[in-house]
């Protein structure tokens, strides 16, 4: 498992409840669909320059990624509240490339850690 | 008790044989669901209700008598925190509250605590802790998380070099326990919540390197900071 990118007690728990990873794909399952809704609506703050709605949004969407895993995902919305705690220091542009790129990296660690279970329902979106 | 990660109560329930009923309240249903699937992943008998707010936290309380632990988020809509904290455990005193939060802030941690609440979880926290934490709540103790806890032996003001990093207030609380007052009668004797002196206590015994108040009595005895 990549530690960079999972928590990997959390998914090692996970596993444990399951030996197919049943409960790690719904939940995952769950999590690509919530945060393809919250990017949308982090991009819309950001274009609105609505700052309280999008460290909110950010927010949200941090604490989906502490519990689905998502080590760098949940470190990278930290990283970019710190970094824009104020005003909008990085681009609407920026800003969505490093999440799209994060919760892509997470979809490729779950993809390889579920794979490598036993199970035969490793559906992912 | 009081502890923190890693926990020394076993992953199996204090409950168990009984149903345990969890009120899960977070506006996110991902985080509901992921809640939902380790209490049931992990308990036998557990029932999970849920709310997406504050005031529907309030309104499932209430036609839930039977309820045996909430889980709350931090930062919910209509009604959250310390202000959602207070009128639980107005309601239901003996019913423990353990807030589930995306923020690590220690502040907000000491504050939840302070005012009551028997456990603090990131939400980045793993399973079998999350269920330790419960466990632990169930059976009267508070659970805070190691890297909060860290913060708060830190940020303990002027600790002296003789007393082994324990503070003024933990070198009291020690002495307290030592001459045999209970938490809730040092409570009392401080003017603190029993919250606060369990959350002292945990501080002494990492420090002390005890596994419980009776071996940081022995070991503080022998360092010779107490009588």
């Amino acid at each position: 498992m990549n530690n960079d990118i999972l928590f990997t007690a959390t998914i090692h728990d996970y596993l444990s409840l399951d030996r197919t990873g049943t409960r790690l794909n719904t939940l995952a399952d769950n999590f690509f669909h919530a945060s393809r809704d919250l990017l949308q609506q982090i991009a819309e703050a950001m274009d609105d320059n609505n700052h309280t709605l999008w460290r909110s949004h950010l927010h949200t969407l941090k604490g989906i990624a502490g519990v689905a895993g998502a080590r760098n995902l949940h470190d990278l919305c930290d990283r970019l509240r710190i970094k824009n705690n104020k005003n909008f220091i990085d681009t609407p542009e920026d800003v969505m490339t490093e999440l799209h790129d994060a919760i892509d990296k997470y979809q490729d660690a779950i993809h390889q850690t579920l794979e490598s279970t036993p199970g035969d329902n490793m559906r992912l979106c | 008790m009081l502890t923190h990660d890693p926990i020394d109560t076993e992953t199996s329930p204090v409950h168990s044989g009984k149903t345990i009923k969890i009120l899960v309240a977070d506006d996110h249903c991902v985080v509901r669901d992921g809640i939902k699937m380790v209490v049931h992943g992990y308990f036998d008998n557990a029932e999970v209700i849920e709310a997406k707010d504050g005031d529907e936290t309030l309104k499932t309380a209430a036609e839930n008598p039977d309820i045996d632990i909430f889980m709350l988020d931090y930062y919910m809509p209509n009604n959250h925190g310390t202000k959602l904290l207070t009128v639980l455990k107005n309601s239901y005193p003996d019913i423990p509250v353990i807030f589930i939060s995306s923020s690590e802030d220690y502040e907000l941690m000491k504050d939840t605590i302070d005012n009551g609440a028997s456990g603090f979880i990131p939400k980045s926290t793993s399973p079998q802790i999350i269920v330790q934490a419960i466990n632990l709540a169930l059976a009267g103790g508070t659970y805070i998380p190691k890297s909060l806890l860290t913060t708060a032996n830190q940020n303990n003001s002027s600790p002296q070099p003789s007393t082994h990093g324990l503070t003024c207030r933990h070198m009291e609380i020690l002495k307290l326990i030592a001459d045999g007052f209970t938490d809730k009668e040092i409570a009392k004797k401080l003017d603190v919540s029993r919250h606060t002196v369990k959350a002292h206590i945990t501080c002494i015994r990492n420090l002390l390197g005890a596994a419980n108040r009776m071996i940081a009595i022995e070991n503080a005895r022998k360092l010779r900071l107490i009588e």
